[in-house]
């Protein structure tokens, strides 16, 4: 099939939402489809051969976190372009409800078109305001896919949609299969603490986890936090007081190191306030064999089996954080049971599974 | 205010609700297209389901009268235009057939049988995404029809109001989520474990 992928943010920035299309596209490209993403993107941004860049993106606030999108005329121009020569038997558009390329395409469309809703919660403000503008151009969509359960509630609620949920992808055996890195093996008198995300973004909750730190620190007097991410936490961290000294900042890491540090870390904390629809990080962290412990949000408890592969604390709640991180590292036998459990589990979220879920889509609304 | 004003306002209110049915009788068209275009997307999709189930009932998989009773339904389901309840039926019949899990997993030895029952899950699934699509479509022509604007202007012209599907095609239940996909690998096939790889394992 012919397909194009719209992505509304821009490429040079990671997100899931890009980190997802890129792996889509991969995965259709490799079983031979034809495939291109038109995405925002200064026309100098290295990119991969199959990205049109959309031209350049502006920084808008959504979701909590800085996106960067396009719209325009000249944007306008270069997505019916894009359309004409490319030709689609189908439009595959991620998050449509963004004002941004997923929209433009929309209008232009003539072949057939599918959406992915990724978030929910905190985006639905921005769906009710869009929502008389883009209505009659989703009545386009021949089918709409929704990352999540929330993602899917979302959709339902605020845009009177059905959709079909089929989760993101990963590849689950990168991570079961990656080698460890020496420098985050934990020990039991050094227990490591795994913490990954944008650090200068509140809703991450970097400073839930370093709340706990200093309860953690008297039971496991050995234990390092390590943090990897983007952003800045000097500041934050400086306040910390004696306990700053258990504090690793990796800084931002490549995808291999992420999953080095998850092969390689005692147990995994998902302390994130909210804004969540999916919580790929856990997928990775239970693909990588990581225990994981997450706060207790609709996404996260879902992807746990509400607490079956995981352990799961109040949103918010440090000292439930370090709780669940001590009944991780000590009741050792309940923790590998979970592990064995997470391991089965995550096969379901493997890209191989994922991409077979969304060609069904393709075909079915193609009608091939 | 003279004629000239109230003409003016005339002409203006009348470009706005020309504007407002082209808008309408254009959203309309698009939608009773798409409608139609998931019809045949769903009665192709329902046609391969029977298919391959004709063929499963062929292979051995069950003994002569589920067989039977199997190929019965499916070739009911083949021959009924419109599709209607003659799929729920087949759904019902091929559900009750695959219902003993062990007996699955032994047929699947029989590699033709193992790849039937997977492209029969794949078509379950087409079949089943393709009338929740239908219905989508469906419900939102009837929104749009019941307003006020398309209803006086006659927008949906003869158009024949537009019903949703309501085959039963709940899959079985040893598919894990109704889905395709590799089924729940078998222990040998797990990815493995931390400990199982040449570094020594991570200790709490």
């Amino acid at each position: 099939m012919r397909i194009g992928l719209v992505c509304p943010y821009s490429f040079d920035v990671p997100g899931g939402v890009q980190f997802h299309v890129r792996d889509l596209a991969e995965e259709l490209l490799a079983q031979g489809h034809q495939v291109s993403v038109l995405a925002p993107a200064d026309d100098d941004t290295p990119l991969p051969s199959y990205v049109r860049p959309a031209g350049r993106a502006l920084p808008i606030r959504y979701n909590g976190s800085v996106a960067r999108v396009n719209f325009g005329p000249l944007t306008a121009h270069r997505a019916r372009r894009w359309l004409i020569e490319g030709n689609f038997d189908l439009l595959h558009i991620h998050e449509p409800i963004t004002p941004s390329l997923g929209g433009l395409a929309l209008i232009y469309a003539q072949c057939p078109a599918v959406a992915t809703f990724h978030s929910s919660q905190t985006a639905s403000r921005a769906l009710r305001v869009a929502y008389p503008l883009v209505r009659s151009a989703l009545e386009k969509l021949s089918g709409a896919i929704a990352v999540s359960e929330d993602a899917r509630r979302t959709v339902m609620d605020h845009l009177g949609l059905d959709a079909v949920i089929i989760p993101n992808g990963v590849s689950v055996d990168r991570f079961a299969l990656a080698p460890q890195a020496a420098q985050w093996r934990g020990s039991p008198s050094r227990p490591v603490v795994a913490f990954l995300g944008r650090l200068d973004e509140p809703r991450k909750g970097l400073t839930v986890m370093l709340a706990a730190l200093r309860r953690l620190l008297e039971l496991f007097p050995g234990l390092r936090l390590v943090v990897a991410g983007s952003g800045s936490a000097e500041e934050m961290i400086s306040r910390l007081g004696p306990e700053a000294g258990a504090v690793e900042l990796a800084g931002a890491i490549s995808d291999d190191d992420k999953a080095a540090l998850l092969r390689s870390c005692s147990v995994y904390v998902a302390p994130q306030l909210g804004g969540e629809s999916f919580g790929i990080v856990l997928v990775e962290a239970m693909a990588s064999g990581a225990p994981v412990v997450a706060s207790d949000l609709p996404a996260f408890a879902r992807v746990l089996d509400q607490g079956e592969l995981g352990r799961l604390f109040a949103v918010g709640d440090g000292l439930a954080l370090a709780r669940a991180v001590e009944k991780t590292l000590t009741e050792t036998a309940a923790t590998a049971s979970q592990i064995d459990r997470a391991q089965q589990a995550v096969r379901r979220y493997d890209w191989s599974v994922v991409t077979e879920q969304i060609l069904a889509v393709y075909e079915t609304i193609a009608g091939v | 205010m003279d004629w000239t004003g109230i003409l003016l306002i005339a002409v203006a209110v009348a470009a706005a609700v020309v504007v407002a049915v082209w808008f309408g009788a254009s959203r309309l068209d698009r939608l009773h297209r798409r409608i139609d275009r998931a019809q045949a997307a769903l009665e192709l999709q329902l046609t391969r389901r029977a298919s391959v189930c004709l063929v499963l009932a062929r292979t051995g998989l069950w003994d002569q009268s589920e067989s039977a009773v199997v190929e019965r339904a499916a070739r009911a389901a083949l021959t009924a235009a419109p599709p209607g309840q003659e799929h729920s039926e087949l759904s019902a019949v091929v559900r009750e057939a695959l219902a003993g899990r062990r007996r699955l997993e032994s047929a699947r030895e029989d590699p033709a049988v193992a790849g039937l029952l997977d492209d029969l899950a794949g078509v379950w699934f087409r079949a089943s995404l393709a009338r929740r699509f239908l219905n989508e479509a469906v419900g939102l022509t009837g929104r749009l029809r019941s307003r006020r604007l398309v209803r006086f202007f006659h927008l949906a012209g003869r158009a024949p109001l537009p019903l949703t599907c309501d085959i039963d095609d709940a899959p079985p239940e040893s598919w894990p989520d109704g889905r395709p996909g590799p089924p729940p690998p078998p222990p040998e096939a797990n990815p493995p474990s931390p400990a199982a790889c040449p570094e020594p394992p991570a200790e709490f």
